[in-house]
């Protein structure tokens, strides 16, 4: 149930802010993962699938540039 | 002409080599009959994981629109080219001349810091 809630929100702030989604937003990015560098799941999100997909590869993009980190073991 | 996005890290220890660095490819783009569209020097930044032991590195954005022989060039010349750590060339179907938002951040934090320095000096 408060699953559900949590997705809710995070649904409702990403389709009424829609930024343009790149390796270089690191705000949006930095969002979208975790404390340890992984990627947060789109059933969590709430985001879109399609969008989830861009965000997903704009974070690996961003890893490969150093401008995100891969794990917390660095 | 093909529209090309060109991010490179260039060793921080080389930093004062970079506007020449810059120079040399906007060179060979223009030669080669392209236009550049954005040019950003992101300055030295904090690495996320240390690559070839350095912390810190020196990145570079481009944006240029350019036939695949130029792009042959550039791509060589970071292959050859100890001063570059990585670099990633990504296509785009239009050209970008905005601002990034790394650029944009930079600059607010600049002003910032002016603005502290301002306030500071007239208390």
């Amino acid at each position: 149930m408060s699953d559900n809630n949590h997705s809710e929100i995070n649904k409702q702030e990403f389709l009424n802010c829609d930024p343009e989604i790149d390796y270089k937003n690191l705000e949006l990015l930095k969002s979208s993962i975790l404390d340890g560098g992984r990627i947060i799941p789109g059933r969590i999100t709430g985001m879109l699938p399609w969008k989830q997909r861009k965000v997903s590869n704009a974070i690996k993009i961003a890893r490969f540039l150093a401008l995100l980190p891969y794990t917390d073991h660095h | 002409m093909k529209h090309y996005e060109i991010v490179f890290l260039v060793h921080p220890d080389q930093s004062e080599q970079v506007p020449q660095m810059i120079d040399k490819y906007i060179n060979i783009v223009k030669n080669g009959s392209g236009f550049v569209h954005r040019i950003e020097d992101w300055g030295r930044r904090q690495l996320s994981y240390p690559i070839s032991k350095v912390h810190k590195a020196h990145y570079v954005l481009m944006n240029i629109e350019c036939t695949i022989d130029v792009l042959r060039e550039i791509e060589n010349s970071f292959r050859f080219n100890d001063a570059v750590l990585r670099n990633l060339i990504l296509c785009r179907s239009y050209a970008i001349t905005s601002q990034s938002q790394i650029m944009k951040d930079r600059d607010n934090a600049k002003k910032k810091i002016a603005e502290n320095e301002l306030s500071s000096a007239i208390t």
